[in-house]
């Protein structure tokens, strides 16, 4: 049984199209990656998963909403003048919970990304990688069924976005929570996910999929194994096919 | 010290330059002082008049104050209920620019009507209200819709309530637009004040434009150049304060504030 489905779904922005025909599914645990060039529609595909809009034609089908749904944007996007901890307290806020109980339950999800100390930091003090593990801890804190990362290591440099990367997988191998990672960046995405969907230049649709058949979190010395290779070359040749090319 | 001396030497450089040009300019060309009276004879004067200018300028500055705080929390009330309305945001806009665009101290005979005679206080706070009411207005409409719109999809994402999100989200990311357009105010509310002390003109409110006229009125030139000049020093002092403030409610509210910076 899937978490959650879109049946042929097209989004067109004044009569333009921007995306689709697209279907794909969601299972439960599973880890899910979007790859594609810029414009293609996947920040869009992400907003129709996550139900923040709506489908111009076809259909989103799922029995998540709210909570259930944690998301990260390119930018860590945290409210400037919420320190660290009122940040990642904010999904609980929202849906309701007594301010003391939401604070500690904060706590813990720094704890959880490492961030234990800085819960009383606001978002100016903190590098890009810590405003990105508080970002990723907002998300994770109403214990998400399905979790969406919009490129959100994009900005970060090499080490910090590996470290970040393993630190996803950890948290997502806890919450045993399913995963869609958008990116334009092919070895990423084969790292992330179990399946990597190529979409082609904008509008997107479905140009090829890619299993990568090895365990998550990644063992030591993943990106140099046959699996990790064979799939990003995989990759690669699908976007080479559907991608047109940049000048 | 050097550096502080070297940066200000400039400012007080000008001024000074003034000065001392039309100090020799009445000492050469001797004009009437009732057309133009040098500096010495400004200085002369201020140090006979000085206690009454102090208090006009107190009543003055009360009166701005007054008139700022009422159009800081009328247009937080009005900003607040309007971006929950699209509608009527849309409906009270052209009312709003109408009201920028028109040089508004015109309307001051008329509030001093409305107010009496007796009452020209009331007129004089009610018009600095009303000048400094759109800069304030705007930076609030304007800040509260200026909020992240990630930020915003995450607040749809959490089923957040139009409560929950005007006082979660947009209030807050006003903040910064909304010291902005005090600061401004601020300023027009003193242009308001004066402006309609001088349409009262009369005895019951004496402000700092009042001794102005009441100085003119009897050809004391000098006098005039006095209280014009505390008018000056009171809108320095009031930038100065509100520059202040501005820092420091910025500062609280990006959380450095609390020393940790």
């Amino acid at each position: 049984m899937a978490l959650l489905r879109l049946r042929g779904v097209e989004v067109a922005y004044g009569g333009r199209p921007a995306l689709g025909p697209l279907d794909l599914s969601i299972q439960p645990g599973e880890s899910l990656a979007l790859v594609g060039p810029s414009g293609c529609g996947k920040s869009t595909a992400l907003r129709l998963i996550a139900g923040l809009e709506a489908p111009t034609r076809g259909a989103r089908e799922a029995d998540l909403t709210g909570p259930a749904i944690g998301m990260v944007f390119q930018s860590p996007t945290l409210a400037p003048w919420l320190d660290a901890r009122a940040n990642v307290a904010l999904p609980l806020i929202l849906s309701g919970a007594a301010r003391r109980p939401a604070g500690d339950q904060a706590e813990a999800a720094l704890a959880q990304v490492g961030l234990a100390q800085a819960a009383r930091l606001h978002p100016h003090q903190l590098s890009g990688g810590m405003a990105m593990r508080v970002a990723l801890a907002r998300a994770l804190i109403a214990r998400p069924r399905l979790l969406l990362l919009d490129e959100p290591f994009a900005a970060l440099d090499g080490l910090t976005r590996r470290a970040l990367m393993d630190q996803v997988q950890a948290l997502q191998a806890e919450t045993a929570c399913a995963l869609v990672f958008v990116s334009h960046d092919l070895e990423d995405a084969c790292y992330m996910a179990d399946r990597v969907l190529v979409l082609t230049s904008g509008p997107g649709r479905l140009q090829a999929e890619v299993a990568v058949p090895a365990p998550r979190p990644r063992p030591d010395g993943f990106r140099g194994s046959e699996p990790f290779l064979g799939a990003v070359a995989a990759v690669e040749a699908a976007a080479r096919q559907g991608w047109r090319a940049a000048p | 010290m050097i550096g502080p001396v070297r940066r200000l030497l400039p400012a007080l450089l000008g001024p000074l330059l003034l000065l001392l040009l039309w100090e020799g300019f009445c000492r050469l060309t001797q004009p009437p002082p009732y057309l133009l009276p040098s500096p010495t004879l400004i200085w002369a004067a201020l140090q006979d008049t000085w206690p009454v200018l102090l208090a006009s300028a107190g009543t003055t500055f009360l009166v701005a104050l007054k008139g700022l705080a009422i159009a800081v929390i009328l247009s937080l009330i009005l900003a607040a209920a309007l971006s929950l309305s699209p509608f009527a945001e849309r409906m009270v806009r052209p009312l709003a620019i109408a009201l920028s665009v028109t040089p508004v101290v015109a309307i001051a005979p008329l509030l001093v009507v409305w107010a009496g005679l007796d009452h020209a206080g009331r007129a004089t706070v009610a018009l600095a209200a009303i000048v400094a009411f759109y800069p304030v207005f705007s930076g609030a409409l304007t800040g509260l819709k200026a909020a992240d719109p990630n930020l915003e999809r995450l607040f749809s994402l959490y089923g957040a309530s139009p409560l929950q999100r005007l006082a979660r989200l947009r209030a807050p990311s006003a903040v910064p637009h909304l010291i902005e357009g005090v600061r401004v105010s601020a300023n027009l509310a003193v242009v308001g004040a004066v402006v309609a002390e001088f349409v009262s003109g009369s005895g019951a409110h004496q402000g700092l434009a009042f001794r102005i006229l009441e100085a003119g009125n009897r050809l004391r030139t000098a006098e005039m150049f006095g209280a014009l000049l505390v008018l000056t020093l009171l809108g320095l002092a009031l930038n100065l304060v509100l520059q202040r403030l501005e820092r420091s409610a910025f500062a609280f509210w990006k959380g450095s504030a609390l020393g940790r910076d």
